[in-house]
């Protein structure tokens, strides 16, 4: 086996990539090549050494940080999504939302008709018993197509 | 296809960080807190790594979230979230090496004190010493340096694979190439390293 052929598969030998049938050439072929086989030896150590760079840890606030930046950054219609988003998100709010949007569209319906009420019932109690009389026999000249023909 | 790119979406939607997403996409907001707090150090040291700039990293850590989150309406998972993210990382961090690569820090000082070369000091390696922590920030600088020298494609692939452990399939997918090429930068960069390092790796002995 030339080493030239090899050199690759020396390479990638520790990454855990090859298959047993690399790395069992790899192997039958270091034990006659002293070069490759020093070869070897530093690939393995240039890759430990590479660990000696240590990662750096994220600010302890990075979270709060990004929504600040997300938020300073978002356009009208992007904050109403996120409004009801967080609408959405609780049960509790959503629920509570929806009774008081149901309150302000029945309310006034509800007031508006009482009050008409109110006053009809007031008109009602003011009547006569003449007037009454009135009232009712024109219901009975409605009934009876009398009142189209005068 | 470069890449293997796998058309089965469903593999795709069977990755918990791509329901997580969707679930975002949906309106979920604390969905997307578990995917920061989960990728956020990850794609920082990715970066960090990338550009060797510690004091960029975090911006364009937030950068690319920014645009995750801004997305999110379009989403559509066509590879598992973390090679998607990663590969928004790897352009974000190319935009930065390209608009200041003048501001990159400089790693060509000589590695010094009291007028000694580093290099030669031979310590007691069982001693804890203020210059043992130089040797290993000495060292660390030297890493540095040499992934710093890297060509970008060789770069990525080492970056990704020692410091992130991906698999060769996701490197494949972030960088858009395929398995076979991965393998290929992956020994052309190692090849690299060892001789860059090879001098400091023989006084180290």
């Amino acid at each position: 086996m030339k080493c030239k052929s090899i050199k690759q598969l020396i390479s990638l030998y520790g990454d855990a990539v090859l298959t047993r049938e690399e790395k069992e050439r790899v192997d039958v072929h270091v034990e006659t090549c002293a070069r490759c086989r020093a070869l070897l030896a530093e690939h393995k150590k240039t890759w430990d050494v590479l660990g000696a760079w240590q990662q750096i840890e994220p600010p302890s606030d990075y979270v709060s940080r990004f929504w600040t930046v997300c938020t300073t950054q978002e356009k009208w219609y992007e904050s109403l999504f996120r409004l009801a988003a967080t609408i959405t998100r609780s049960r509790k709010l959503a629920y509570s939302v929806a009774l008081v949007l149901l309150l302000i569209a029945v309310v006034p319906v509800s007031v508006y008709r009482y009050i008409e009420n109110v006053e009809a019932r007031a008109f009602v109690i003011s009547l006569s018993e003449d007037e009454w009389e009135m009232i009712e026999n024109l219901d009975l000249l409605a009934e009876l197509d009398v009142l189209d023909s005068m | 296809m470069f890449g293997k790119k796998n058309n089965n979406k469903e593999e795709y939607l069977a990755d918990p960080d791509v329901q997580l997403m969707l679930r975002f996409k949906a309106g979920d907001l604390p969905s997307f807190d578990v995917l920061l707090k989960k990728y956020f150090p990850r794609i920082l040291n990715f970066i960090y790594r990338y550009t060797a700039n510690e004091t960029r990293a975090e911006d364009i850590a937030q950068e690319v979230f920014i645009r995750v989150y801004k997305s999110r309406a379009g989403y559509n998972p066509h590879a598992t979230f973390k090679t998607w993210l990663y590969t928004i990382a790897k352009n974000c961090a190319l935009n930065e090496l390209r608009k200041n690569k003048r501001h990159m820090e400089s790693l060509d000082r000589p590695l010094t004190v009291q007028g000694e070369d580093m290099y030669r000091d031979q310590v007691d390696p069982k001693a804890v010493r203020p210059d043992q922590l130089l040797m290993h920030r000495d060292k660390e600088q030297m890493v540095k340096k040499a992934i710093a020298l890297l060509p970008k494609n060789q770069k990525t692939a080492i970056v990704l694979r020692k410091y992130d452990h991906l698999s060769y399939a996701e490197i494949a997918q972030i960088m858009r190439t395929s398995e076979k090429a991965v393998k290929s930068l992956l020994s052309r960069g190692k090849e690299n390293l060892r001789k860059s390092l090879s001098k400091y790796i023989e006084s180290l002995q």
